[in-house]
């Protein structure tokens, strides 16, 4: 086990540096005018002269890939065009916002996700399946940044329920102040104790998280049922069936439990595509996380915020994928090969 | 083709390839399995949609009732009209029928995701191929540039792309396929590793036969069929993410009929003018549930336990 641990580690580490020299060779070595990226569109000469002089571009390139990595392995991702900080420190700031969305959209997928595959797979083939098959094959196809306008349409627009986008209403701000102490947005407020608050939040959690979790909520149910259909046909189910247990104990207790290790398994894998749904969430929403932060950077073409925002996003999906390979490796049915 | 010659996981090709052109005996096998595929009522319905995409794709100059819909005109009169027998879909802010847009869009779709799909094969199936055909330090190179490529989500590599090349259609295409092309290598790996170790290709090996040409002639055959299940798959995929990235404004450009970039033009006027929005998501959505649904039905059939929905 440990052996399998450190080769994975080296791997991951492998990768993560490969993934560097990718960014490296897109932000550096393909442009005819990398300095020009780096400085802005609207840059000076002297300007782009100093940044050409910052980038070491007249230096060889390996040196230049040397110095790059080194700088990424430091934190050091460059400076941003427009908020004239650390692309790092502008990361820090926005990501607790990001990781409340994920983290919400993943509880209302797998509190959904998780019984209406278990009880897909006990009503196989019946109608009860039959729609939740359905469903989770249209959730699957539908555009994200579609279902989001539409939500918004319907409770925004037309119902009056529930409001556009944002992390709450502009009277609250300007009312309430929060403290900023973990930043996570919904925790701060309920920290501060002011309960109108945490409600008015709530409320604008409700849209941006549904739509997220929608995306993964197919997946859950997909892989729960699968999982489940094998295992109802092992021979342990047989032998508790033969015991007396009631078939709810046998499916909830005994059953569920060995469905966990793909569903946790696929939270892994799925957290990483998560990301992109995110960030075109938070821009629809106009929640200010990662996501909103990039496509502005995007829209103002503050490369070296793009380039920050990518490695910071690649390294976390390595390492999300080591923890699913443990995961996995943490079933001793499993045999770990090379 | 008797049942003795199925061997679980082998994609449902024969043990040993038929003497006379192994390609021919495959096309054969293929006509059947496409009736295997058309008992299934759902996969019917899916073909059918395609082909109508298709045809609407082919044919829109001519069926399109707004011939200049897909040019940068206007014709502020009838702007952001609902919809009606005039405007089936409504108009947009330009008083372009939406109708025509959305056929001229299927066209669009359907040819940049064919482009990504047949670039990320092209790309990951010969590397594919040669991990597993060659084994060893061939293999565990290629592995880890597949590694490094699946840990780049395709959103942020489109955007690098968008900035450092420009936006533009071609641009997302090539993102969109260096996000897919991983995946047809770990297929096709897998398979040719199994393929490797059978005993045609043992005989081939003993005689003296150039590698590349084992891997061409013995190994790439047997891969066919899992590759064109993944690239149906991927298809349905694929035109999401062109849509999220032409959305966001870093694929296709105006006056492009695109769906994803009439979405994002929408946003400005979807509250009070619905249909400007829902038309064209929903056009995405019926594409991409179709090639789902015929991705999902082909690998049921080629391997009925891989059932998942």
């Amino acid at each position: 086990m440990l052996a399998f641990v450190v080769r994975r580690l080296l791997t991951g580490l492998i990768v993560i540096l490969g993934v560097v020299a990718v960014t490296f060779v897109v932000a550096r070595v393909l442009p005819t005018t990398p300095e020009r990226l780096y400085a802005g569109a609207r840059a000076t000469p002297e300007q782009l002269e100093r940044a050409r002089k910052e980038l070491g571009l007249d230096k060889p390139l390996y040196q230049q890939l040397v110095d790059y990595v080194g700088n990424v392995f430091q934190g050091d991702l460059g400076e941003s065009l427009v908020t004239k900080r650390s692309v790092l420190s502008d990361i820090w700031v926005s990501l607790p916002a990001t990781l409340e969305l994920i983290l919400l959209a993943e509880i209302i997928a797998l509190g959904i996700g998780l019984p209406m595959g278990v009880l897909s797979a006990r009503y196989q083939d019946r109608l009860l399946d039959h729609t939740t098959r359905v469903v989770a094959v249209g959730l699957a196809s539908m555009p994200v940044f579609w279902s989001a306008l539409l939500l918004q349409y319907i409770f925004f627009q037309q119902l009056r329920l529930l409001p556009f986008g944002g992390v709450m209403s502009d009277e609250f701000m300007v009312l309430y102040t929060v403290p900023d102490v973990t930043r996570f947005p919904l925790i701060d407020a309920v920290i501060s104790g002011q309960w109108v608050v945490v409600q008015d939040q709530l409320l604008h959690l409700i849209l941006p998280a549904t739509v997220l979790s929608l995306f993964i909520l197919a997946s859950v149910m997909r892989l729960t049922r699968t999982a489940m259909i094998e295992i109802l046909h092992e021979d342990y189910i047989t032998a508790a069936r033969s015991y007396g247990h009631s078939e709810r104990s046998v499916l909830w207790k005994y059953a569920l439990k060995n469905s966990l290790g793909p569903t946790a398994v696929i939270v892994a894998v799925l957290t990483g595509q998560l990301i992109t749904s995110t960030f075109i969430i938070e821009s629809i929403f106009a929640w200010p996380g990662i996501g909103s932060y990039i496509t502005n950077a995007a829209a103002s073409v503050d490369f070296p915020a793009i380039l920050g925002v990518t490695i910071v996003a690649a390294i976390v999906i390595v390492i999300l994928n080591m923890v699913a390979d443990m995961i996995v490796a943490l079933d001793p049915r499993v045999r770990l090969g090379a | 083709m008797s049942e003795s010659t199925l061997r679980p996981g082998d994609g449902g090709g024969p043990l040993l390839p038929a003497r006379t052109g192994s390609w021919q005996a495959r096309w054969n096998e293929w006509t059947t399995q496409f009736r295997i595929l058309t008992r299934n009522k759902l996969n019917v319905v899916a073909l059918v949609i395609i082909g109508l995409f298709i045809l609407s794709a082919l044919l829109a100059p001519w069926v399109a009732p707004d011939k200049d819909a897909i040019a940068g005109k206007s014709n502020l009169e009838e702007k952001l009209e609902a919809p009606s027998w005039d405007h089936l879909f409504g108009t947009d802010e330009y008083g372009r029928d939406i109708f025509s847009r959305v056929l001229y869009g299927a066209r669009i779709s359907l040819w940049a995701s064919a482009a990504a799909v047949a670039l990320a094969i092209g790309i990951g199936v010969p590397l594919g191929a040669i991990a597993g055909g060659f084994g060893g330090w061939i293999d565990a190179v290629i592995m880890r540039i597949v590694d490094i490529f699946l840990s780049f989500p395709w959103f942020l590599l489109g955007i690098l792309f968008a900035t450092v090349f420009g936006p533009s259609l071609q641009n997302a295409i090539i993102a969109i396929a260096l996000s897919w092309w991983p995946g047809y290598s770990r297929i096709v790996r897998s398979m040719a590793i199994s393929i490797r170790e059978r005993q045609y290709v043992k005989a081939a090996r003993a005689i003296g036969t150039n590698p590349f040409s084992i891997i061409f002639r013995h190994v790439l055959p047997g891969t066919l069929g899992p590759t064109i299940i993944q690239a149906s798959l991927d298809f349905a995929s694929v035109v999401l993410a062109l849509a999220a990235l032409s959305f966001l404004g870093l694929g296709a450009q105006p006056p492009t009929p695109e769906w994803g970039l009439m979405i994002n033009t929408s946003r400005e006027f979807f509250l009070n003018s619905w249909w400007y929005m829902v038309f064209p998501g929903a056009a995405i959505l019926i594409m991409v549930l179709c090639f789902n649904i015929l991705g999902d039905g082909l690998r049921e059939m080629l391997d009925p336990k891989s059932r998942t929905f």
